[in-house]
């Protein structure tokens, strides 16, 4: 048999298929100019892959993300969404900058992603409110558990918001779905429950565990389907994800 | 100063013109870039069948082209993105992420290494990984290698024209 390799791959989870459906849905209520709801919301705990999710989506689809520092300031922040909207010398002073987006957003026919908003409260939340009031374009936030909680609070971010989507544990048909297409292999069903157990819902788990396996069956020389034995000696090093 | 491919300069020509007009011919191109020999016009007619196939302009009738569909990013901007969003990566983040085959994806991180913008980290027995330390604000355009693959296709053509005189 030949070796078992892992190959790097952007999986369709479910997740992935409904983060999909919201920006289809952000962008076509822009298109069609029906409502003011141009704010998206994606939240959930570290490791359910937000990030690489919105990552992998802004860059094939050259749109501008922006992941926080915690030690910015409102014109930090300002400048750092100029330099992303490529307007080459960014202002330094904050309502220039905020000008300066706005003519460029409302040109713009893309959203801008904007991650871990929620360490800084309600400031980052209410320009971003500016700017989709003002320019009509689309701001998707995303962050951790607080984030959703945060918007509820301001009414008038709240009532700009298209729609909030939280990003579930992975599943055991995502777990199976994901391994088949890295590396070509077939899990069985107790094979799944093991790695789903092992895993927590983590993403990042999956993708250890998944190069585990992918080496056990190369060493073992081992060929059909993925039994429980091998599910367990790819879980076995790992640290064990918490549910 | 950023080196601009002449297919770059046929879209940005086409428009320019398409500002003033809603469509452009390739006449107007041909005048606009002071094209007058055949090969020159045959190579832009190539050129704006690509484009169109790109989806960066619109062909409404023979010879004529209209504004394209809003472009996405080509493998060199996905993987500049995915740098600049990550600061660190790895080969296989580029493969995932960037949609890109690996031989790609390393060639374009040693030329970001070889023009000081990105350095390598990497332990003996573990996978390299890429650390950017200067952020211009253009993409990087591997220059070397339009270069390289132009001159290729130069010996490839004059290989050929050989063959033919030869059957002559």
């Amino acid at each position: 048999m030949s070796k078992v390799r892992f190959t790097p791959t952007f999986v369709q989870t479910k997740n992935v298929r409904s983060f999909e459906t919201l920006m289809q849905g952000l962008m076509l209520a822009r298109d069609s100019g029906l409502g003011d709801e141009r704010l998206g919301c994606i939240w959930g705990r570290a490791g359910r892959g937000k990030t690489r999710t919105v990552q992998t989506w802004a860059a094939r689809n050259g749109c501008p993300y922006i992941e926080t520092v915690s030690v910015w300031t409102e014109l930090d922040f300002l400048q750092k969404l100029c330099r992303e909207l490529g307007i080459g010398h960014a202002p330094g002073r904050r309502g220039k900058c905020f000008e300066l987006i706005a003519e460029t957003m409302a040109r713009l026919n893309r959203p801008i992603f904007i991650d871990e908003v929620e360490r800084f409260g309600q400031k980052y939340l209410e320009i971003a409110r500016d700017l989709v009031k003002v320019t009509s374009g689309v701001i998707v936030l995303i962050g951790e558990e607080e984030l959703p909680v945060l918007m509820q609070q301001n009414r008038r971010v709240w009532s700009r918001t298209y729609r909030t989507l939280e990003f579930e544990p992975v599943s055991a048909s995502d777990i199976m779905v994901y391994v088949d297409q890295c590396t070509g292999l077939k899990l069985n069903a107790e094979a799944t429950g093991i790695m789903h157990a092992a895993s927590g819902g983590d993403l990042r788990i999956v993708r250890r565990d998944t190069i585990n396996l992918a080496h056990a069956v190369s060493s073992l020389h081992r060929t059909g389907e993925v039994d429980a034995e091998l599910a367990r000696v790819a879980c076995k090093f790992g640290m064990k994800g918490r549910a | 100063m950023a080196h601009i491919s002449f297919s770059r300069l046929v879209l940005d020509t086409a428009n320019t013109l398409l500002i003033s007009k809603d469509e452009v011919s390739a006449d107007d191109i041909y005048k606009k870039l002071k094209i007058r020999s055949k090969n020159d016009r045959k190579r832009i007619v190539w050129i704006l069948s690509d484009l169109t196939l790109a989806g960066r302009l619109t062909r409404l009738r023979q010879g004529n082209y209209g504004p394209g569909v809003q472009p996405k990013p080509d493998k060199h901007e996905r993987m500049w993105r995915v740098l600049r969003m990550r600061h660190r990566i790895q080969v296989d983040d580029l493969i995932e992420m960037a949609g890109v085959s690996k031989d790609y994806a390393k060639q374009w991180l040693r030329l970001l290494v070889r023009r000081g913008i990105a350095v390598k980290q990497q332990e003996p027995g573990m996978k390299g990984t890429w650390c950017l330390i200067a952020e211009p604000a253009e993409c990087p355009v591997d220059t070397d290698s339009a270069a390289r693959l132009r001159k290729l296709r130069l010996q490839k053509k004059n290989r050929e024209r050989s063959k033919e005189v030869k059957v002559a």
